[in-house]
Formats: structure tokens, C-alpha cells, sequence
């Protein structure tokens, strides 16, 4: 996988644009970079041996199951009963959406073995064929996500000439307030 | 409220519970679905594969020896050599102790297996990301937390109600200027 900052960039960059485009909230853009986190929870079997959390549990474990669909999924399940009911669904999405976003960025991933890991366990046990467009280690990935949340940021906060940063919704709300006639143009 | 927290509750024990019987299943599965081994643990455990099999794995060399690389293994199986004679020289030359290789190739006997593939991660290239990642963590947590607080009575995330999620985009702010 790209190291974590570069799927946390590349998420705010989706959402900061989807934003300014008024197709999602803004408060929604951060869930949207906490999503792409997800699957990097599988990590934690770099701490905790899948053998201990075996034993705790009784039955075989995998860490691995975090970075496929199934476990985001349920992951982002427990992510969304964390806000208030009428906010569930959206956050279990939007969640899911930053999760997709990291595993569909992992195809890119050079692999000895030519092949992606199964990520649409347990849909399916295909695995894609790997990209090998970076490793996880080069920097270049996180100087281009980078960039491009730097674009975004300057786009969607009015940094670039001749460009209203604000969302598409808002701006219409300030033209209407303004009362400036233009309404319905 | 008594009884959404109820119901998460609830709904949070039928997750987890899914969660671990779809890691254990995954666990269970994945050998027989997938084209290689991918742990160590599969390569020199206690069920050990034929020769021929097919593996991959990331592993973390131990010691380099002429073409041969000696990986750590988890305690208590035997430590994995890898075979990497069929590799370019260069690329072999380049692993120290402590990098992380990935290794692609077949078993050739107990605890061995002949490469085909290796891909090199610099150890301090490793290192490196560990720290970045830690940033992206960091930087993903702290954006949260700016649009959205803890509501400790209702144990919920609340949001700071400074954009659109909370009013109509259209509507007054309540400043006075909607007369």
C-alpha cells in the first residue's frame, strides 16, 4: 500500500472537490479521510500476533480481513454507530467511500507475485493484477497526493483567481442575499 | 436516548462478532482460494506445503549470504532461507539485514524457497513511511475533530455546526439579515 498520508491526501482531495461541487457536505470531508484509514487497522496485527488474538477469542483470526471489503464494511458499521442516529447511513457511506478509495490505490502497488491481494473478500477471492505502478515505500505517490490536495485546498478556499471557493450550494446563498438580481441566471 | 444506546449497543456486539467470524473465516479459507502462500507461518508451519508449491511473501531479512537470505520467522517455527541465486546479482546486492523483501517463488524443501521475484524495500525507506503514515493518521484525526466534537451524554460525534450538515445552505445564519 502508499503510505498513509498519501490515501489521506488523495480522500481530501476527492472530498474537498465533491464539496465545492455541493455534492457533499463539508463536514463530511474529514469522515471521508478517516475512512481512508480503515483498512491500515490491519496493521495492528504488526503489534497484536493474529496467534494472541486467536487464543483471545477462540477461534482463528486474521488482521488482514480489515483491508478487504468485508471488514470495511463491518468496520465502518461500528464507525457510523459512533454519530447520532440520523447521520448513521451517511457516515457509514462516506466512510466506506474513503476505504474503497485506499484499496482501489493499493492495486497500484508493485507485487512480486504480479497479483493484488483478494480485496473483495468475502464477495469474491479474484485478485486483481497488480499495476506495479510504485511501491509502498517510494515518496513520489505522496508528492503528487500532495499537489493535488494542494490544488484542491487553493480551489475549494478561493486561493485561485477567478474562482469562488465556496461551495456550489453557499454560492448561490450569497448571490441571493446580496440580492444582486442574478438570482435564477 | 435510553434506547438508542440500547441498540447500538446491540448492533455494535453483532459487528464484532461478524468481524471475527469473518476473520476466521478468511483465516480458514484463504489457502485453498488464493494462487500462493502468503504467511511464513504457512511456508514452515506445522502444516508445511508440498514442493512446488507457489509463495509469496514480505518478509524482513535477518542476514545475507552469498545469494541466500535468511528471513525472521515468528517464535517457535523455523527460520525461513530464501533461495535468490535466480535473481539478477544487482538486486540481490542491494538487500541488507533489516530490509523488507518481497519474495516470490516456489518451496524447494523445509523452510526453503527458491525466488523468482524480489522486490527490495530499503530499510530506511521503511522507516521512513512508518513516520509519514503516522502523520496521515495524525492529520486524519485532527481534520475530524475539527468539524466534529464528542457529545459525551450521548456518546455520539456531534457537528460543530459550522457548515452545511447542520442547516440548509439556502437558509439565515440568524445574523439579522434575513428582514
Amino acid at each position: 500500500m502508499v503510505d498513509l498520508l498519501a490515501h489521506v491526501l488523495v480522500a481530501y482531495t476527492t472530498g474537498a472537490v465533491l464539496a465545492w461541487r455541493g455534492r457533499l457536505a463539508p463536514a463530511w470531508v474529514p469522515v471521508l479521510m478517516v475512512g481512508a484509514v480503515l483498512p491500515d487497522l490491519a496493521k495492528a496485527g504488526q503489534v497484536v500476533s493474529p496467534a494472541e488474538v486467536a487464543a483471545l477469542v477462540g477461534v482463528r483470526f486474521q488482521w488482514l480481513v480489515l483491508h478487504r471489503l468485508g471488514g470495511v464494511l463491518l468496520v465502518a458499521g461500528l464507525g457510523a454507530l459512533l454519530f447520532e442516529s440520523g447521520r448513521r447511513r451517511t457516515a457509514w457511506l462516506v466512510l466506506v467511500a474513503g476505504a474503497v478509495e485506499h484499496l482501489l490505490l493499493d492495486v497500484g502497488v508493485v507485487r512480486a507475485g504480479g497479483v493484488a491481494p483478494p480485496y473483495l473478500y468475502p464477495l469474491s477471492w479474484w485478485q486483481p493484477p497488480s499495476a506495479g505502478l510504485y511501491l509502498s515505500s517510494d515518496l513520489w505517490p505522496l508528492a503528487l497526493a500532495t499537489a493535488l490536495a494542494a490544488g484542491a485546498w487553493a480551489l475549494t478556499t478561493g486561493r485561485v483567481p477567478g474562482v469562488d471557493g465556496r461551495p456550489e450550494g453557499t454560492r448561490r446563498t450569497g448571490d441571493d442575499r446580496r440580492g444582486d438580481g442574478r438570482r435564477g441566471e | 436516548m435510553r434506547r438508542d444506546g440500547a441498540k447500538r449497543l446491540a448492533l455494535a456486539v453483532v459487528l464484532v462478532l461478524a468481524l471475527v467470524g469473518l476473520a476466521a473465516h478468511y483465516d480458514a479459507t484463504r489457502l485453498a482460494n488464493t494462487e500462493s502462500l502468503t504467511t511464513v507461518e504457512a511456508v514452515v508451519g506445522p502444516d508445511p506445503p508440498g514442493v512446488g508449491d507457489r509463495a509469496y511473501l514480505w518478509l524482513t531479512v535477518e542476514s545475507v549470504a552469498d545469494s541466500r537470505l535468511t528471513v525472521s520467522s515468528p517464535a517457535g517455527v523455523p527460520p525461513l532461507v530464501v533461495d535468490a541465486s535466480g535473481i539478477e546479482t544487482g538486486t540481490v546486492a542491494r538487500v541488507a539485514p533489516g530490509d523488507v523483501v518481497q519474495v516470490f517463488g516456489v518451496v524447494t524443501g523445509d523452510a526453503r524457497i527458491e525466488a523468482t521475484r524480489l522486490v527490495v524495500h530499503d530499510r530506511g525507506n521503511q522507516r521512513r513511511m512508518y513516520v509519514i503514515s503516522a502523520i496521515g493518521g495524525l492529520l486524519a484525526a485532527g481534520a475530524f475533530l475539527r468539524r466534529w466534537r464528542v457529545d459525551w451524554r450521548r456518546l455520539t460525534f456531534t457537528s460543530r455546526g459550522d457548515g452545511p450538515v447542520d442547516r440548509d445552505p439556502g437558509a439565515s445564519d440568524g445574523g439579522g439579515d434575513g428582514g
